[in-house]
């Protein structure tokens, strides 16, 4: 009878490799930090984007009518029929800032001779990405723990102070814009598209900084104040080589279909205009392979394919208000809202079973029709349900400008201010006609809701105007339903559009901590106000 | 009359003494079918002057005298006494001995006399099993093995079954450990035909000398071994045909249109269809009737060789089954399986013996979805409108489309109704090619006597190819398919086991001992290719090569490696005296690569002991008792994890790939800790056996299984919690407990040229969780339609995979008793016609908390029954199998959607009693009816949305499993013809179902589920029919031919 040997027994798998040996080349550290851009893609249906665009006043909260009502709740800051709606948000992007966490732990065992220049831009990124997380979080969750390590077994911290939060994003961006790649737009890089640069990091800050200071009513953090963050904004302005492209409606694929009528002036995905995007793709269909935006999928009209727009779940329907604010001439709003009756198109919401039908909705984003399906084909899309793959433009330039002009505006100097409006607007309408020969800050807002209609940034706009004060919400977050009585859905208690501010005034527009996280940190972490 | 033949006997007997002398007698030994047995043993009783008899079954022996009496004997023959006389030629037919309690029965690393075994195990001899005339053995074990749940996975050919034997134990599924010739294996690649015996080891001792891996049961499998004798040939086959055994009544297209127009109106819409749509419809498709395919045929030939001499024996085999689906359409549902079987023993030297067992299979298999809401035809078929036309010439592709869409586009329907047979056309292109080679070969040496050495090295190799091609298609806006694409994909895997014990056996006096002390050593290889292209492709031919054009997207992995070992000890003494009293200890310590180096050791024990009563002489004075024993074990095992590398920390490159590359990070948080799931078990039984034609035996168990291998749920600050992908740490957690009884009784006498035998038997389970880790595991939501509640769980007190959700309380009839429901519920807003859902807790609020046990999947009761019968030429044999008390969820339509068909049970819908065309009348009083008014499923009551009790039924069922009638020729007509056997048969399988379930089939193997990513998903469910391929009734004549 052979003895054999135990050992013979460790085995390990051949597809994976075991942590403590894997950090051990650039190689490996390249690997290291796709996993942690990866996670950008893991919204999966639900993203803060759609969310924002349904809390904000520019959309209703639409779906199916047999859904259950999860978005026109939210549409009001009500809680979701199931508590733990937004575990998914809470997870994933905890697991996200723990791969930049592990990343930043283990890139010292590697062996970087000769490629020091790459480590820095890699720390870089991985910082950058490590606050976008972070500020994800903090917009919906409010003053979460930041997590500046990977947590030890059995560890569970408490929440952040709103300075040790933000102090940790800002630091965060600042080493990116420290160390980070700044090679202006003309010579980026194919393969180096979607990185955050040091114009992706100058941008972001910016906009981290006005949403913090707005938020908490601060004027400065970590030395980080207006003259500071005006000094990033105009060096991407000077420096960057971004610029804004010809036509607003060439930015997104079915807005250049219906407004400009041919998919050669589209002006791609890597345009000058966008400072930082996440590279969505097709290898999301058919599975959770994470590479395709789900949540795009989200938004088309209900059950519906009329050429060009494709089907989709109905979700954010625009809201009247937001259609007839456009002034005429403003090329901005067609390329922004279909509106089914001023194109001439029917709809049968009820046949399609679309919730608080209003007429309207989205382009941007939306997925192009069967009928203009064959470029996806070419992608390789299968199934309809995972095959959205237009890459999400998180800053565009016109962003910059109009962050610079507010913080021109706040510093003095209101001509530079009205210039990089008018910029913004001379696009818009094709012409000088429209340009304003004076500017204030409401006019520079009302400049950001038209301009951004659609891409997330409208309700956490609104959070930062309020100044701390968010009994200002309900004035912005209140509206009656003009149109009352149309056919919504009688899935939740509300039958019309109609939507109270207070219900965000004394959330301070925060969402719900999912209850099911906060039970298994043991009380650790409070919920926020108003879900109690 | 016999007391005067045995004085008759006697008085000669006493005459022919003094005339005693030596001298040479001769004989010839046949068996029952007159054919003579080769190496046959003839002694003269009391000397040991012994010959063997040849080929022919001849002999030739001296005997000392008139007097002398010749014993005549041979394995598995009843041993036969012949008083010489004055008689020089001999003829002997010995029967084959089936005399219950002298039978021999395997056990872990052995054989041993089925009345000294002191555990629950149950044997399932060859005869049994062919009976059914079916191609899986487990189908053949159904209703024959008390405490085995077997249900088959679906009804389609070649699917797999469920098995859990005496209560489902573990979170993570039953599938017992599956032994042939002592290689572990699976059913599948066996073909009943090639079996000798099936053998359960049921209780925690029997099992435990397999002990880790060995938690949920163990199947021993023995394969046909060569005899000693004339060459034998025999031939077994059947052709037969198959048809569904039932169909759903679903609704015809007038009452689909009514019901379609009265949801409508109930939503305050215009209904769908005018009377004249309803006049002018000639459409009025039966989707069952489409996909039926009638008559289905299956074959089987079985072709076998057995033969020997006192040196070597062989037993080889060739076989063959083909199958097709009773649902098919284009030959995409069917089981084809080749095989050969060479089992060979030589005895070399009078001390050495070597052996081997060698079983290769082919399988060929397409099949139709039958798994969850996505990927399941039969679903497709039970919900698909009447109103589409299965073929239309004026659709571009041939396939009807829904007739009230509105077309657009590519003639795209608009509704998402599809077509179940152009979904089928389209789809469930999947084709799976097995070859399996399973052998073992073996040396037993014996150096002294009561020693036996044995090593035995045996080996799987698996090879599997699977390719497929999709065309493009549209159906519907969400289902189509843009782009061609074929898959190829290659699977190899090596295993071997090796064995080696010593067993010594001793008798001092009337004490008996046996010691066995063993190892074993089991190690795998594994090898995988998958790849996929999508692209334009010259031709349909499902191979990677033709893509046409520059438009190649392509997904290649592949893997290779070891898999996973292990290192086993074990030994086990057995003790008797005088047969009477019986005791068994075994040890097994068991070392297993699946666990961290710490903690991968583990030690399973058990005892059993058994005390036969009629050995006692106040038993064995008793005339009408034969045998009694009582037998008591106790025994434990364990449950490896289902996958390797759970305890280790990991990276991997698995969905991390952003736009510059692949990527890599951590994909497991390690648990060096983890350990097998544990299992105990405390048998106590009794075997008897009564009149000498009454066998009863009776069990009584308590099995005790924890420390499941379950993901903790960590905080998701943690950060290792994502929520699509397995990061979470596994830890040992939870308790089940599983108590039943079984009851098992054969009757079998002969009343001269008539033969009988019956069995019956009968378990009786009760599977109860003790303690749960969170106090719940959670099942899956989205299971019975898109967007679906969770309604099976794990929780303490509950029995395993219970269904939770609402009590309902009939139907509100009228305005008032909804006003009044109302009144009492905080947020209800019910109308006339809403389900009143019971607010269990009482507090004025319907919610989560009122959500309890609306059903049990486990059946309190499972049962079989068999009876055999013989009259000279004439055989019949019928078996039985059903169960008792267990509930069926049952869900064929997407509640979500507005146009899927319903059963016809939706006609005892509540409805307004006099509405006018728009429906608005507020005059529905009651019509006692039991099902909700029909909408759109979107209203505020949440009829269907709410998983309620509407959903369960009874699934209790009694089966007629088979019933055979055959006749051998060779008995009656044909004496002469030169052949043993020519019995001609005819057989039905399932002619008979009796049950209340109005669903498909009652016995639904439905409920766990593999995920996209391929994980086993909810492995605790079981009862769910979401549409399920249902068992056939199958008509077969068949012929048994023995030269």
């Amino acid at each position: 009878m052979g003895a054999c040997k135990e050992d013979t027994l460790d085995r390990y798998p051949t597809d994976a490799s075991v942590i403590e040996s894997y950090y051990k080349t650039p190689n490996d550290a390249t690997m290291a930090v796709n996993a942690a851009y990866n996670m950008l893609l893991r919204d999966d249906w639900w993203s803060l984007y759609i969310y924002s665009e349904i809390l904000s006043d520019n959309c209703a909260g639409g779906a199916g009518s047999g859904d259950g009502g999860g978005f026109q709740r939210l549409d009001r800051l009500l809680q979701w029929p199931e508590a733990d709606a937004f575990q998914i948000h809470w997870r994933t992007y905890y697991g996200a800032i723990y791969r930049t966490n592990i990343y930043l732990e283990s890139e010292g065992l590697i062996n970087w001779t000769g490629k020091e220049s790459l480590r820095n831009q890699y720390k870089a990124e991985i910082r950058f990405l490590r606050a976008y997380y972070h500020f994800y979080l903090a917009r919906m969750f409010g003053n979460i723990p930041a997590l500046d390590h990977s947590l030890l077994p059995g560890e569970i911290p408490s929440r952040s102070t709103p300075e040790a939060l933000y102090g940790l994003i800002i630091d965060d961006l600042k080493y990116c814009i420290e160390n980070g790649l700044s090679t202006p737009y003309s010579q980026m890089t194919e393969a180096n598209w979607g990185r955050a640069t040091k114009w992706a990091a100058e941008a972001m800050l910016a906009r981290v900084f006005l949403y913090y200071t707005g938020y908490y009513n601060k004027t400065e953090i970590n030395g980080i104040n207006n003259n500071v963050v005006q000094t990033y904004l105009d060096d991407v302005i000077a420096n960057s080589g971004h610029g804004l492209v010809d036509h607003y409606a060439s930015l997104w694929r079915v807005p250049t279909y219906s407004e400009l009528k041919s998919i050669d002036l589209y002006a791609g995905e890597k345009n000058k205009e966008v400072v930082w995007s996440i590279r969505y793709n097709i290898t999301g269909a058919g599975g959770n392979l994470y590479g395709a935006s789900w949540w795009q999928r989200m938004i088309g009209p209900r059950n519906t394919n009329v050429d060009p727009y494709g089907n989709g779940w109905g979700a954010a329907p625009v809201l009247p208000t937001t259609w007839n604010m456009y002034e005429n001439g403003d090329t901005r709003k067609t390329a922004t809202i279909l509106s089914w009756a001023d194109e001439g198109l029917t709809y049968d919401f009820t046949g399609a079973q679309q919730a608080q039908y209003t007429g309207y909705n989205l382009k941007k984003y939306d997925i192009a029709s069967i009928e203009k399906r064959p470029e996806d084909v070419v992608m390789g899309g299968t199934d309809w349900q995972t095959e959205a793959f237009e890459d999400y433009i998180v800053i565009r330039y016109s962003d910059v400008l109009l962050m610079a002009a507010e913080l021109h505006l706040l510093n003095g100097d209101a001509a530079t201010a009205l210039n990089y409006v008018n910029q913004v607007r001379t696009r818009a309408f094709g012409n000088t006609e429209h340009n304003l020969s004076s500017i204030t800050l409401d006019a520079i807002y009302n400049e950001r809701r038209l301009e951004f209609v659609g891409e997330g940034i409208r309700y956490y706009d609104i959070l930062r105007y309020c100044k701390g004060d968010f009994s200002k919400l309900v004035n912005y977050l209140t509206y009656v339903d003009q149109n009352d009585g149309g056919d919504f859905s009688k899935s939740i208690d509300t039958e019309s559009l109609d939507v109270d501010g207070n219900s965000f005034a004394e959330k301070k527009g925060l969402f719900q901590i999912p209850q099911a996280e906060i039970n298994l940190m043991k009380g650790k972490i409070q919920q926020n106000e108003g879900y109690n | 009359m016999k007391k005067l033949l045995a004085l008759f006997a006697t008085s000669m007997l006493m005459c022919v003494t003094a005339l005693s002398q030596e001298r040479t007698v001769t004989g010839t030994v046949k068996d029952a079918s007159g054919t003579g047995l080769p190496g046959v043993n003839v002694i003269v009783k009391g000397s040991s002057n012994g010959v063997i008899t040849d080929l022919d079954g001849k002999f030739s022996i001296k005997v000392p005298g008139d007097n002398a009496v010749l014993q005549v004997s041979f394995i598995g023959y009843k041993t036969e006494e012949v008083s010489v006389g004055q008689q020089n030629s001999f003829a002997v037919t010995l029967n084959e001995d089936v005399k219950q309690m002298d039978e021999v029965v395997v056990v872990g690393y052995g054989v041993q006399k089925k009345k000294l075994v002191t555990g629950a195990t149950v044997q399932v001899k060859s005869e049994d099993l062919t009976k059914n005339n079916v191609t899986r053995i487990e189908s053949a074990l159904q209703g024959l093995t008390p405490g085995m749940s077997i249900v088959k996975q679906s009804g389609q050919p070649g699917s797999n079954y469920n098995i859990t034997i005496r209560g489902l134990g573990s979170v993570n599924g039953s599938e017992p450990l599956v032994l042939i010739d002592g290689v572990p294996g699976s059913m599948s690649s066996v073909n009943p035909s090639d079996i000798e015996t099936v053998d359960v080891l049921k209780d925690a001792a029997s099992a435990a000398i397999y002990g880790s891996r060995a938690g949920n049961g163990v199947i021993l499998i023995t394969t046909k071994k060569g005899k000693t004798g004339k060459m034998q040939i025999s031939y077994d086959g059947y052709y037969g045909i198959s048809n569904p055994w039932k169909k759903v009544d679903v609704l015809n297209a007038s009452q689909y249109m009514g019901i379609m127009n009265e949801q409508q109106r109930n939503d305050g819409r215009t209904p769908y269809f005018s009377a004249e749509d309803s006049i002018s419809n000639s459409v009025n498709t039966d989707w069952q009737d489409v996909v039926t395919n009638k008559n289905a045929p299956q074959q089987s030939h079985y072709l076998a060789i057995t033969g020997g001499n006192e040196y070597s024996t062989f037993s080889i085999s060739l076989s063959q089954n083909k199958e097709e689906g009773i649902f098919d359409f284009e030959g995409k549902s069917k089981f084809e399986r080749l095989g050969f079987r060479i089992n060979s023993d030589h005895k070399v030297k009078s001390y050495l013996q070597i052996g081997e067992n060698l079983t290769y299979t082919h399988r060929d298999s397409r099949a139709l979805g039958t798994g969850n809401q996505y990927n399941n035809f039969m679903r497709q078929v039970l919900s698909a409108s009447p109103l589409i036309k299965p073929y239309d010439e004026t659709v571009y592709d041939g396939f009807g489309r829904s007739k009230n869409n509105k077309v657009k586009g590519l003639g795209v329907p608009y509704d998402g109704q599809i077509n179940p047979i152009a979904d089928m056309h389209y789809n469930y292109n999947g084709h799976t090619k097995n070859d399996d080679i399973v052998g073992n070969i073996y040396a037993e040496l014996e150096p002294v006597k009561g020693l036996k050495l044995r090593s035995d090295f045996g080996g799987t190799l698996t090879y599997s190819y699977y390719s497929e091609f999709n065309d493009t298609f549209h159906l519907t806006p969400y289902t189509y398919n843009t782009l061609q694409n074929v898959k190829q994909n290659v699977y190899r895997n090596f295993g071997y086991n090796f064995d080696n014990t010593a067993t010594y056996t001793k008798d001092i006096g009337n004490h008996n001992f046996l010691v066995m002390i063993g190892m074993n050593n089991q190690d795998n290889w594994f090898f995988n290719i998958i790849g996929e292209r999508k692209g334009y492709l010259t031709s349909s031919a499902p191979i990677l090569n033709n893509v046409s054009s520059n438009l190649k997207l392509d997904t290649a992995n592949g893997n290779f490696g070891k898999g996973d070992a292990r290192i086993s000890y074990f030994g086990r003494i057995a003790y008797n005296y005088n047969e009477m009293i019986l005791f068994s200890a075994s040890l097994r310590r068991d070392a297993s690569s699946r666990f961290g180096a710490n903690n991968r050791v583990g030690y399973f024990r058990a005892f059993s002991g058994g005390f036969v009563l009629t050995k006692l002489d106040m038993f064995s004075t008793l005339e009408w008792l034969n045998f009694l024993k009582i037998r008591a074990s106790w025994g434990e095992n364990g449950v490896e994890p289902n996958r390797p590398y759970m305890f280790l920390a990991t990276v991997n490159a698995a969905n991390k790939t952003y736009a510059f590359g692949s990527g890599i990070s951590p994909n497991i948080v390690p648990n060096p800790a983890l350990r097998w799931e544990a299992s105990q078990q405390l048998d106590i039984g009794f075997e008897s056996r009564f009149l000498n034609c009454l066998s009863f035996s009776f069990d009584y168990y308590v099995k005790t299984s924890k420390d499941w291998i379950i993901p903790v749920t960590v905080p998701g600050i943690s950060g290792i919690a994502g929520i699509n992908e397995r990061v979470n740490p596994y830890k040992n957690a939870g308790k089940v407990t599983n108590t039943g009884v079984e009851f098992d009784v054969t009757y079998a006498k002969n009343f001269g040229d008539f033969a009988l035998e019956l069995k019956g038997n009968l378990s009786y389970n009760e599977n109860k969780v003790n303690e749960v880790p969170d106090s719940i595991i959670h099942g899956s939501s989205s299971v019975l339609y898109n967007g679906s509640e969770e309604f099976c769980r794990v929780q303490e007190g509950m029995p395993m995979g219970f269904f939770w959700g609402y009590k309902t309380d009939g139907i509100l009839q009228s305005k008032q008793e909804a006003d009044e429901y109302n009144s009492k519920l905080k947020r209800q807003q019910a109308v006339p016609g809403d389900v009143r859902f019971v607010d269990t807790n009482g507090d004025g609020i319907l919610d989560q908390k009122d959500k309890v046990m609306i059903g049990d999947p486990h059946p309190d009761i499972i049962f079989g029954f068999g009876a055999t019968a013989s009259y000279k030429a004439w055989d019949f044999s019928m078996n039985i199998s059903g169960q008792l008390g267990n509930q069926i969820v049952q869900c064929y339509r997407m509640q979500e959607t507005a146009y899927g068909n319903y059963t016809t049970e939706i006609l005892d819908r509540w409805r307004w009693t006099d509405a006018n065309a728009n429906g608005i009348v507020d005059a529905g009083e009651s019509n006692n009816s039991s099902r909700p008014r029909v909408t759109n499923g979107k209203e505020t009551n949440k009829n269907w949305r709410n998983i309620s009790d509407l959903y369960v039924y009874d699934g209790d069922f009694l089966r007629v499993k088979s019933i055979n009638l055959g006749h051998d020729l060779k008995k009656s007509l044909l004496k002469n013809i030169p052949v043993g056997q020519l019995r001609l048969y005819v057989s039905a399988t399932n002619i008979l179902t009796i049950t209340k379930y109005n669903g498909i089939d009652p016995e639904v193997g439905y409920g766990s589920y593999y995920d996209n990513a391929g994980n086993l998903t909810d492995a605790f469910a079981s009862g769910i029919d979401m549409g399920f391929y249902p068992s056939a009734i199958t008509y077969l004549v068949g012929v048994n031919v023995k030269f």
